[in-house]
Order: C-alpha cells, then structure tokens, then sequence
C-alpha cells in the first residue's frame, strides 16, 4: 500500500520533524499541501545551480578587493610574478620598474607592499592598463547595437512580411555563423577583408556576425506573435502612409524586441572571444582578448579584477534585458 | 459626403491562376448597405480589399461616383475598415486607437480628443476610452475598432466579417446595434459576411456570391423569396427544391407537378411572378415556413416524417414524399406529432418560387 498520498503523508511526517521550531501548528497549516519530495529536489539542483554559477563570481570578487597578505605565497606562483622573482630583491625590483618600464608588470608597482587586506589597487591597475581595450570593447559594442537594429528590423522585417525567392536560403545564412567555430570565421574574414586587419572594422564584422542573429531572431519572433500584416493595413486604410505606419504602429510595437535585443547583442558583443582574439591586434585589443592577456600574464588579483569589471558591465545589462522581457510577454502576450 | 461606389468589371486572379473574381460590375448605392454574401472562397472579401486598396485588381475598376481610385493606395482613399479581427493597435489606449486616424490627418490635439469621445459615445464605450486594448471583451473591441472606422468621417465604410469572431449571444445583440448606427450614420457602407442571415437583416442591397461571380443582386426580401438560382436559394435561408414539369392546360392555368403532387397556378398570376419561366423543366422552391400541416381534403400531399428537431418556439419537421423527396417544414411547438406519423401537408402557393432550370 504505497499511494502517492501515502508518501505525501511521510514526507509531510518528515518535513515536521525537520523543522521543529515551526512548533504549533494551527488547524489551518495542518491541512495544507504537505512539502513534496519533489519540491525538494528542485531546491537542491536550484541552490547547487546557484552554488556552480555564484561561486567563481564570489572568488574573483573576494580576488579582486584583497591584498597579497591576504591572499598568502599561493598568489605569488602566477606567470607576472616570475617577472618580478628574477630581480630577489623587493627593493631592487622597485626601483628598477621605476626606472625602466611598466614592463615588469603589477608587481613593480608596489603591489606586493600594499598594507591591509582591502584595496582597489588591482582596479586602478586594470583601468590603466586595460582601460583602452574596455573603451574599444564598448564602443564595438555600442556600434553593434546600432547596425544590428538598422538591419534587424529591415531585415527582420522584409523576412517576416514578404515572401522571396532565396528567403529561407537567407535565414538560414544568419544564423550559420553562430553553429561555426569562432577560429573559422576569424580566418575567413581575414582572408576576406584583408585590407582591413589593421583597423577595429574587421572586429566589428565579427561581432556583426555573431550578434545579428540575436536582433533578428528577437525581431521576427515579435513579428510572428501579432498579425502586424493587418494592423499595417489597418493604419493603411485609416490614412497613415508608409511613414506613419512605422512610426507609430511598427516600431512602438516592436520597441520590447529592440530593446531586448540590443542588450542581448550588447551582452554578446562585449563578451565575445573566440573571433575577436584572433581578429584583433595589440593595438586594437578587445577587452575579453585583454583579459585573456591579464590570466596569463598577470596575477590572479588583476585578472579577478579585470572579471569583475566586465561582470559590473553585463549583469545589469542581463537583468535589464530580463525585466524587459517580462514586461513585454505581459503587454504584448495579453493582445 | 458619401459617394456610391461603383465596380466595374472586377477581376483578380492569383499568379498560380487562381482565379478569385472573374469580372464583376455592381454599384453600391449612396448611403446604403450593402452586404456581400457567400462562402468561403467565393470572392466577396476580395473585393471588399480591392476597393479598400488593400489588393490590386487583375482587371476592372473602382469608382467613388466618378473619381477612379483603382490604382490609389488605401491611405489616398477616405475609406474606414473594420476588420474581422478589429486589428487593434495593443500599443495604444482606446482613445488613441480611435484619434489614431484623425493624428494622420494633422487634426489638432484637442479637436482629436473631442472627436474620438463623440465617436465612443456613439458606440456606448466611452467609459473605457483610457483602456487597453487586451483589457476590452470581443464586443467592446468590435466597438471600439467600428468607432476608429467612422471617427474621421470616411467617404466609404467597409466592414469584413465585423461580427463573426464573436459568440453567438452578443453577435445577435451587435448586429442590430451595428444596423442602428449604419443607418444612422447615412455612409455608403460595404459588409461582408458569410452569414445570410446577417446579410440580410443588415443589407439594403445584398449580393450573393459564388466562385468569383455574382449570383443574384436584390433586396433582402428579393434574395431570400425570389431566388434566382438554386445555389442561391439553397445558400440563403432552408430551401425545399423539387425539379418540376410545368404544362399549361385548357382552363388557363399552370400545371406544376412535383411528383409527388400537383399545384396549379393561374395564368396571370403565372406570368406576373414568373416571366422568365415559360413551362417545361424547372425548379420549385418553397421554404419550410411556406409548407403546413392541412385538413386531408385540401392537402397537396402526405409526408412520413423522419425527424423531429424541437427549436423553441416552433419544430422543425423533416419528413419524406410518397416518392422519396425530402421536405423540411415547420409547425407550431405544440403540435402533436411523432417521427414515423404520415401527416397531410399543404404548400403556401402564395410564397412558393419558380426557378428556371440553368442552361
């Protein structure tokens, strides 16, 4: 005699045990839904979900505030402290970084002196040396946003509306990139835009590739949820000519889509690696190809920094582009 | 100003050559209703988008009186639209749905805000000019998109299937509202529907339709008893059809046998209501409210019925002829009969119809 009841009963027994301080139960929670085993187990794969994602981000925060007391001689192993141990001498080393170069790294600046276990100092060093990739990283960015909403919506558009020869062929060419390695597409715009390696051009062709596809798909897909054929038709016969009719029926309504996926092509554009390390150049560096630079020549401390800089800049961008999302499916999903 | 609207050989046919209207000229008459009626496919939305604009013709023209707009786009035509699916803009209120028309037309902010109001007014919605569209019921939004059509007062109304996504409750309440406010508003309106019941209690003129061709035009009286085709008289309203021989005799008369029964007919009155109709093969007509049950001596004929169908106030009666003939009719609801009864039936021959035999 095992019924699902039966188990609810046991864990419901078990839940009451668990939490004793829960004490006097009233008629009214005796009578509620006993919590189900299955509720836990949601709340375990949750909160270890939660733990996998949260705790590297804990780690290089932690990283990123604390001095090198703090963090002990483990720090001390990275590839930019090699730099600083062929010298043996603190005070050497020192003197030496201020009188040659800022070749020697992060360590020939002080840090190894800094008192306390708090400091800002890993910043103030990615700002100064990072700073211009981040500048170009967010102006790639804002670029993106701005081509990829001019030829989302057109384009977008004119694949939703119309039917052409060659449209599914078409479709299918913008999301191709997306399922190539980066590397690939990397060459081939190489080999492609040579003329343009030099320049921050042939990055943006990158990032195009990778991020139009987002707008577009946000784009068609608001598209595809109303009958937009018919309010255009609607506003046609009501007077409005083409103009009009984007002006004040077709971009109002695809305002959400827009803004969700400008964040989304924001948050790709920022992020991407994989054709923008190869792509760039030392002197048009993007900031993930900068940070990738900061792992493996810098301490652990500025590269947590150099993460949580860019963290800063995503994760509003990322809950912006949630709120939005729900606010849309809220006004628009009703219609 | 209304304008009456004239159509002249209207054709469209699809580039795969489809062909959804094959050439066909009528005039909708001034500030009257005219409804288009048929089934699906039968082409009287097409040309309900051709003279919105919306659809190119194949062939043909449109007219407002003498101005031809067959090549204007729907913006350059002053024609309101309610659509089937009242295509709501979700992005605005109601009011500004309803200003939206009078916006494209630069009229000021506050004559926009006053116009709209009177217009919701007319439809008994103002109350609800700062809603949401997806906080409106079906019937609140058919208003809502008929007061957004009339609001910057369009030389032409054309309305598609305006009532057909609603339940049949509220459908029956709107169609007389919607009669109401189209004769009260005197526009030369175009309103298409399947429904002929609709069609006929909301149509000055209606227009029966089928394939792409017109199959009768007249009033709604003129459609419904005076059909003249069969698809007609079977498509509006229930129709009992018999193929007839008609033969003239001695006494002036018209000799109409059915088969299963022999009517007679005067030869005057013959001719006055069937001038077409000269004898040999035709069709009769006669609707289920035409036929009623008789005293045997001046009955036309027996039926056995087959089926009881009781609708309220009256029964619907399906019965069969000694020779095998279906006839539906009708009887008051307490009327004692029972399926497998013969009854004694006699038809109205004042409302009985003649339809010639197409060639």
């Amino acid at each position: 005699m095992h019924s699902p009841r039966d188990g609810q009963g046991v864990a419901a027994a078990a839940a009451g045990v668990a939490h004793p301080a829960l004490g006097v139960a009233t008629p009214a929670a005796k009578t509620r839904r006993p919590i189900s085993l299955w509720l836990v187990f949601c709340a375990l794969s949750s909160l270890l979900l939660l733990f996998m994602i949260i705790a590297p981000l804990i780690v290089c925060l932690w990283g990123s505030f604390t001095t090198l007391k703090v963090m002990g001689a483990g720090s001390e192993r990275g590839a930019g402290w090699e730099q600083v141990t062929t010298s043996r001498d603190e005070e050497k080393a020192e003197s030496q970084s201020a009188a040659a170069s800022v070749d020697l790294g992060v360590f020939a600046k002080g840090a190894r002196n800094i008192a306390g276990s708090v400091t800002t100092f890993w910043y103030q060093y990615v700002w100064e040396v990072y700073g211009g990739t981040l500048h170009l990283s967010l102006m790639l960015a804002v670029i993106s946003i701005c081509i990829c909403i001019v030829l989302g919506v057109l384009g977008g558009y004119a694949l939703v509306r119309y039917t052409f020869f060659g449209k599914n062929l078409i479709e299918e060419m913008i999301l191709l990139p997306l399922s190539l390695p980066g590397i690939a597409v990397a060459v081939a715009l190489i080999e492609t835009y040579g003329v343009l390696r030099g320049s921050w051009v042939i990055i943006l062709f990158g990032h195009l590739l990778y991020t139009l596809p987002f707008m577009m798909q946000s784009v068609t897909n608001t598209l595809r949820s109303f009958d937009f054929v018919t309010l255009e038709q609607a506003a046609s016969s009501m007077g409005a000519g083409p103009w009009q009719r984007l002006r004040y029926i077709l971009l109002p309504n695809l305002k959400h889509a827009i803004i969700v996926g400008s964040l989304l092509v924001f948050a790709i554009s920022l992020g991407e690696f994989n054709a923008s390390f190869l792509l760039n150049t030392p002197f048009n560096q993007t900031f993930p190809a900068a940070l990738y630079d900061s792992y493996t020549n810098d301490s652990f401390q500025v590269s947590s920094a150099a993460t949580c800089i860019f963290m800063f800049i995503v994760i509003p961008a990322l809950m912006a582009m949630q709120l939005i999302g729900g606010k849309e499916m809220r006004d628009i999903g009703g219609a | 100003m209304s304008y009456e609207i004239r159509l002249h050989d209207l054709s469209k046919i699809y580039p795969d050559g489809t062909v959804a209207l094959g050439g066909v000229s009528f005039i909708c008459p001034r500030s009257a209703c005219t409804t288009l009626v048929g089934p699906s496919g039968s082409g009287k939305t097409t040309i309900l988008k051709i003279i919105s604009g919306l659809l190119d013709a194949s062939g043909g023209t449109v007219s407002f009186d003498d101005r031809v707009m067959t090549h204007l786009p729907p913006e350059k035509r002053n024609i309101g639209m309610v659509f089937q699916s009242y295509a709501l803009f979700p992005n605005m209120t109601v009011l500004e749905n309803v200003e939206f028309g009078l916006l494209v037309r630069k009229v000021s902010a506050a004559d926009r805000r006053r116009r709209a109001l009177e217009a919701l007014e007319s439809v008994q919605i103002a109350p609800l000019a700062q809603r949401r569209i997806r906080q409106l019921s079906g019937g609140q939004q058919q208003r809502v998109a008929l007061a957004r059509a009339i609001v910057f007062q369009p030389d032409i109304l054309l309305l598609d299937e305006p009532l057909s996504a609603l339940d049949a409750k509220i459908r029956q309440e709107l169609r007389g509202e919607l009669a109401a406010s189209l004769r009260q508003f005197k526009i030369t309106a175009v309103y298409v529907t399947h429904d002929q019941e609709e069609a006929m209690a909301l149509g000055d003129q209606v227009v029966v339709m089928d394939h792409g061709k017109i199959m009768q035009i007249g009033t709604p009286f003129e459609v419904y008893a005076r059909p003249a085709n069969e698809f007609v008289a079977r498509f509006i309203g229930t129709a009992n059809l018999y193929d007839v021989e008609i033969q003239r005799s001695a006494n002036a008369h018209f000799h109409i046998r059915l088969g299963f029964s022999e009517v007679s007919v005067a030869e005057d009155t013959f001719r006055q209501r069937w001038p077409g109709v000269a004898g040999g093969s035709a069709q009769l007509m006669c609707r289920p409210q035409d036929v009623s049950i008789a005293e045997l001596s001046n009955a036309h004929a027996r039926i056995r019925i087959s089926s009881l169908l009781f609708l309220g106030d009256r029964i619907r009666i399906t019965g069969e002829t000694e020779n095998g003939k279906t006839m539906r009719f009708e009887a008051h609801n307490t009327t004692k009969i029972s399926v497998g009864d013969v009854v004694p039936i006699r038809l109205d021959l004042d409302c009985i119809h003649i339809i010639p035999v197409a060639d």
